[in-house]
């Protein structure tokens, strides 16, 4: 399986849009927080010039004297950088009388309302505003002249600046934000790898090499944690898996062991009985007893038959078979094998089509090759029951192998038995007596095909409707098979 | 390997995602038309009056500087036009603003009540007020209100004159017909101290040795760009760069 999305990065983006979320949202407040008092703060002090102002305006002999006030008003805008314009509204008898302003085009009429309402109530009104990109104040406090309220000022002032350094604090803000979500995603991505991630790859790289046959893996992880106890499970299951692989491969051994030797006892007796019983039958007369000497020998050479195969197998199971690898012709091979086949075939009434129109080179050891053809077709052969019968024998390149097809249309086989004819001495049909299966040519087939590094299966679509027998092998290739 | 690639894609778009939604976003101001007819034009024409060191003057090459010069270039370059100055009659300033011959006018004017209602003026960027000088050696005076009793040179009918009575006795101011023997009384010391307004006060230390200026201008005599009136976009423009922090370098450089 593909793997898509690691573990690591499922808990990266997890822990990634945590902190994401908790710092943009404590960052947010922040800020929020910040620039209320900072709004406080400024508007206080907005406050406390316009007081100074009047302190300094009020304690002033010649209040009328627009020069003198003119002066006043430019020396406090001077002397406050973020004052940007001040005017003067001094009514008398609900007109206005006097208007200074630092700015000469105004005329005395703006924010008249607001005016009103400082004259007539003496409270302080703050008017924000706030365009294109700047931020502006506007405060409009009452004038006292020896205690009694003589006229109103409107200040204008400019939060620029203070806004530029708040904005330089929000923006340094963020950059620490951001700064301490890396060290927090890093920091928690690393406890991660090291409290889940390594022992989940400890233990996924110990899977892998017990699937790979090898049983004397162990786990070790000093964790303390599930991840130890789930360690020390697998270790205890390997280790039971070991002792029981161990029991089985020794028991395997002796059985082939047994086989070997059983079959090497019951052939050596059976050899003088097939050579010597045709020479009997040569010499005896009576055709009863001829007849029963033939029964005796067919028994016989099917027992010889059944030993020689399972001698075969045993051998072809033990570890120590060995094969002799070379660079085979498959056609070639075909040819001799029908050739060897001809009499039998022509017996039987049996069409062979060789559609095999090339040679196809295998890494391969000759005579298993050999005897995986003379299985097969015997076996055709044999499960042939129209006449006239036909085998189709075909082969095509697949990547770095050659798929080989021999079809009959014989009897077929039923999809129940399709998994169990490569079993050991497995018969499609025990009922029938028939001395020339031993039920052993599939299995040393497929035996021969896996020692070769291929794969060899059977499809039928059912009862009377053929068989056909696949195996892949190996292609020769000059660059691997000759430098091996 | 492709795990540490798809991490590094989320941090980068993580990261992105906050450069961009932190970034500027800037709307295109609607221009004053002041501001575009001097754009348009390609120059700023600022009248100015020479001499007046170090406000303006015309320097060894033949070259108007000065403060106000500077000034004027600081604005200049922040409309991106080029910088005309036009040397005139300091009475005719006002006047030629009004006309529109000249965009504004910066040439050390005081703003007064009678100014203000011909033109509109910036916000004051620099204070002309009235300094005290005194030889280098007296230490023990840093104020005028510790000059009670101290005997006070000043200018022949000038403001500093009416000042100087402010703070100590009608008897002791004495008065000049120059600064030069002013200075000369007051290195021999013959007075305690000068009270003279601040450029002038500026070019006086400049000039001689053995005198310095002690404190801040005491009086405000504020020096205002001259607008045409109803021009307020060019005047919050100025303004602003008054505000910038241009103003103390150029006090720095010039003073």
């Amino acid at each position: 399986m593909k793997r898509k999305f690691s573990v690591s990065f499922k808990l990266t983006l997890i822990v990634v849009f945590m902190s994401v979320f908790i710092f943009i949202s404590m960052a947010y407040l922040n800020i929020r927080e910040q620039t209320e008092l900072f709004e406080e703060s400024y508007s206080e002090k907005a406050e406390a010039l316009a007081q100074a102002l009047d302190a300094s305006i009020g304690s002033h002999t010649q209040l009328y004297d627009k020069e003198e006030l003119l002066n006043e008003i430019l020396g406090f805008i001077y002397h406050n950088e973020d004052v940007l314009m001040i005017s003067v509204n001094l009514p008398e008898n609900g007109s206005l009388n006097v208007f200074v302003s630092s700015n000469s085009d105004l005329s005395g009429s703006i924010s008249s309302y607001e005016n009103q309402e400082t004259y007539n109530n003496g409270k302080i009104i703050k008017i924000p505003e706030e365009n294109d990109n700047s931020h502006l104040l506007t405060v409009i406090a009452p004038i006292h002249l020896s205690g009694q309220l003589a006229g109103t000022y409107e200040i204008l002032f400019s939060l620029d600046e203070s806004y530029n350094n708040l904005s330089a604090r929000t923006f340094n803000l963020i950059l620490i934000t951001i700064f301490f979500s890396f060290v927090l995603i890093i920091s928690f991505l690393l406890l991660m790898r090291a409290t889940v991630i390594i022992p989940i790859n400890t233990l996924k790289k110990a899977f892998d090499k017990i699937s790979k046959g090898d049983l004397e893996t162990r786990v070790s992880i000093s964790s303390h944690d599930e991840f130890a106890e789930l360690a020390n499970s697998f270790n205890k299951m390997t280790q039971d898996l070991e002792s029981r692989t161990r029991d089985v491969e020794k028991l395997l051994k002796e059985k082939n062991m047994f086989i070997y030797q059983l079959g090497h006892d019951l052939k050596t007796p059976l050899t003088p009985i097939t050579t010597l019983l045709p020479l009997i039958k040569n010499k005896v007369k009576d055709e009863k007893i001829k007849e029963m000497v033939d029964a005796v020998l067919i028994n016989s050479n099917y027992m010889k038959n059944l030993v020689t195969k399972t001698l075969k197998l045993a051998l072809l199971n033990s570890p120590n078979v060995k094969f002799e690898f070379e660079k085979v012709d498959l056609l070639n091979l075909l040819n001799q094998t029908l050739r060897n086949k001809s009499y039998e075939l022509k017996q039987n009434n049996i069409e062979v089509e060789n559609r095999l129109n090339k040679s196809f080179f295998v890494y391969a050891d000759n005579l298993r090759v050999q005897e995986i053809f003379d299985n097969l077709i015997s076996n055709s052969i044999k499960y042939i029951e129209k006449r006239p019968g036909k085998i189709t024998i075909d082969a095509r390149k697949e990547k770095d192998m050659v798929l080989v097809s021999i079809k009959d249309n014989g009897i077929g086989i039923i999809p129940e038995q399709i998994d169990h004819v490569f079993d050991n001495f497995y018969k499609a049909d025990f009922s029938r007596h028939d001395h020339g299966s031993t039920g052993l040519g599939l299995s040393i087939c497929r035996e021969i095909v896996e020692k070769h590094g291929g794969k060899i299966w059977i499809e039928s679509p059912g009862e009377n409707k053929g068989t056909t027998v696949y195996f892949k092998l190996k292609l020769y290739n000059s660059k691997i098979n000759e430098n091996n | 390997m492709h795990k540490n690639y798809k991490l590094c894609s989320v941090m980068v778009i993580f990261l992105l995602s906050i450069i961009f939604s932190s970034g500027c976003i800037t709307s295109e101001d609607e221009i004053d038309p002041t501001i575009l007819r001097i754009k348009n034009a390609g120059k700023l024409v600022v009248g100015t009056s020479t001499p007046y060191e170090p406000m303006e003057y015309i320097d060894d090459q033949d070259n108007i500087v000065g403060f106000d010069i500077d000034l004027a270039n600081e604005i200049a370059s922040t409309l991106e036009v080029k910088l005309e100055i036009v040397d005139m009659n300091f009475d005719d300033l006002i006047d030629s603003v009004v006309a529109g011959d000249i965009d504004i006018s910066i040439a050390a004017i005081t703003i007064n009540l009678e100014r203000s209602e011909q033109v509109l003026f910036s916000n004051p960027y620099l204070n002309a007020g009235q300094v005290v000088i005194f030889n280098v050696s007296r230490e023990d005076i840093t104020s005028p209100e510790e000059l009670n009793g101290s005997r006070i040179g000043v200018q022949n009918g000038t403001t500093s004159q009416q000042e100087a009575e402010k703070y100590t006795n009608a008897s002791l101011v004495f008065t000049f017909d120059d600064y030069s023997t002013a200075v000369d009384s007051l290195l021999n010391n013959s007075v305690d101290a000068l009270i003279i307004d601040y450029p002038a006060g500026f070019g006086l230390v400049q000039n001689n040795e053995g005198i310095k200026i002690v404190g801040n201008p005491f009086t405000d005599e504020l020096y205002g760009v001259a607008i045409k009136k109803g021009e307020t976009a060019l005047k919050n423009e100025i303004d602003k760069i008054i505000n910038s922090g241009v103003i103390e370098t150029l006090e720095e450089k010039w003073f």
